[in-house]
């Protein structure tokens, strides 16, 4: 018999709220995240806003021992793990969570004490200076063990890094771990510490940062508007519990999701532009709907990548009509990144998390800031307001560069008998 | 003990806790009470990595070069103080 998938906990730091309380109340709210840069002295930028997770203490997660060794990117993984096992009561000592996968993902790893060493190296000129703990602060898989570390969970451990698809990736093969039987509980998701100088100036240099309207800053990131001219670089991390379904239903989990299915492949078409016929992205799409067992007919809403640039929004606009034909004029479709900008390789699981919330609450995110109809883009995207609605099957769609696509699939869990 | 000898060991206490970010701890029970007994690997948890780091603001904050192999020798806080004492002796 198929082993069945279920989230039973879900940790969170957004930058429009910190902990699954908060951040329910944000997305449903349609509250914004952005603002201005706060953590470096962003002047010598053009771009200076971001979407920053607010009055974080690494301190309040993990002994000091581990906030001292640490990266911003790892220590946003073991708060969001912290708090996703805390939701699903699992707690170091439980046998089986000893044995659990960690499948995190990151884009970009520990990029703030990589340029921390950088600096001193060139203010110092001397190699001598830089800090002999640096390479295990820097490595992306960092997170995943760290997080192993504080609970004891000797399962597989990875992370996985495929710029903005990252954490779905993680997710979907997460999932596909504890289906087939490899592990019964995966701790999974994706984390991204973004808002430092060189990586600002490094997405600033590829002109893909979004700019505000009217002088008003939450406006800069405005998916699917006609407006819209880039996305809001983000930071934030999100951490979901995977649970074979009988393992949870017998020590009496809460269940917020069954996860369905994982759909991923590589358009193979350009480093950093979308194809613009969407293809590849439908067929992420497409894969994972059959993963799932499901039809287009099934879907209640599509969580979309919908990063506020002109050709993820347009291309993707175009797969979802691709997949779903006179249908997808029917299927809400929104993006979380309205509100909490582009957390590249957090994307995927804050979108996975916000999906979930979907289903618990029946209720669809907004797209805020969208005013404006860009005729290309024509389907319905949930503007400016939440909406009350039945949802039993979320899509939710994270696209890489690298012509990086993949798909989840969420849905209502069964009801308790 | 030597007034000199003391000084250094407060200071030296100072930068350890800075090094360790002590002041952060949010879990009171974890916090470390350090003084010239205190063995840093043992009882502060410094793996060798972070040993290291700790040696070079030892060097920025007391004006010194060490040895490493000699310094890392060291386990206890006030054989480090001794040690550090000695070097600054020898620059006098």
């Amino acid at each position: 018999m198929t082993r069945r998938v279920v989230v039973t906990g879900m940790g969170v730091l957004a930058p429009n709220g910190k902990g699954i309380q908060a951040f329910t109340d944000a997305i449903f709210a349609g509250k914004s995240g952005i603002g201005p840069i706060t953590r470096f002295d962003p002047s010598t930028l053009d771009i200076k806003i971001a979407a920053e997770v607010k009055n974080f203490d690494a301190a309040d997660y993990m002994p000091i021992a581990v906030v001292r060794k640490t990266d911003r990117f790892a220590q946003f993984g073991v708060a969001a793990a912290k708090m996703a096992l805390d939701d699903a009561h699992l707690a170091e000592g439980n046998n089986d969570l000893a044995k659990a996968a960690v499948i995190i993902g990151s884009g970009l790893g520990g990029l703030n004490f990589h340029e921390e060493m950088m600096f001193t190296l060139l203010e110092t000129s001397n190699p001598k200076k830089v800090a002999a703990s640096s390479v295990p602060r820097i490595s992306p898989n960092a997170v995943s063990a760290y997080i192993a570390l504080q609970y004891k969970i000797k399962g597989p451990n990875q992370v996985i890094s495929t710029a903005c698809s990252s954490s779905a990736q993680a997710i979907g093969e997460a999932f596909h771990k504890v289906r087939n039987g490899k592990v019964d509980i995966a701790i999974t998701g994706g984390v991204e510490a973004t808002i430092s100088l060189v990586n600002m100036a490094l997405y600033q240099a590829m002109m893909v940062l979004g700019t505000p309207v009217d002088g008003n800053l939450e406006t800069a990131s405005r998916p699917f508007d006609k407006t819209r001219n880039g996305f809001v670089m983000g930071e934030g991390a999100a951490c979901l519990v995977l649970e074979e379904m009988n393992h949870a239903l017998t020590r009496g989990a809460t269940i917020y999701a069954e996860v369905a299915g994982f759909g991923s492949n590589c358009g193979a078409y350009h480093m950093v532009a979308p194809d613009p016929t969407g293809e590849d992205a439908k067929e992420a799409m497409q894969e994972a709907l059959n993963d799932a067992e499901l039809r287009v007919e099934d879907i209640d809403y599509i969580s979309a990548h919908g990063t506020s640039t002109k050709f993820n929004d347009l291309a993707e606009t175009k797969a979802i009509k691709s997949l779903a034909g006179k249908r997808a004029f029917d299927i809400p479709v929104s993006s979380i990144k309205s509100m909490i900008g582009h957390t590249i390789g957090a994307s995927g699981a804050l979108q996975a998390v916000a999906g979930c919330l979907s289903v618990t609450h029946n209720c669809i995110p907004p797209t805020i800031n969208l005013y404006n109809p860009d005729e290309e883009c024509d389907l319905d995207y949930v503007p400016n307001k939440a909406r009350k609605k039945d949802v039993n099957v979320v899509m939710s769609n994270s696209f890489g560069f690298g012509s990086n696509n993949a798909s989840l699939v969420f849905i209502k869990p069964p009801k308790k008998t | 003990m030597d007034t000199k000898l003391d000084e250094i060991g407060k200071e030296l206490i100072s930068v350890i806790e800075r090094f360790l970010q002590v002041v952060r701890e949010k879990n009171m029970s974890g916090k470390p009470a350090i003084n010239f007994t205190t063995d840093i690997y043992d009882d502060l948890e410094i793996d060798s990595l972070e040993a290291m780091d700790l040696m070079a603001e030892i060097e920025k904050d007391f004006n010194i070069s060490v040895n490493a192999e000699e310094l890392m020798a060291k386990r206890k806080v006030g054989e480090i103080a001794d040690y550090i004492s000695k070097i600054k002796l020898s620059k006098s």
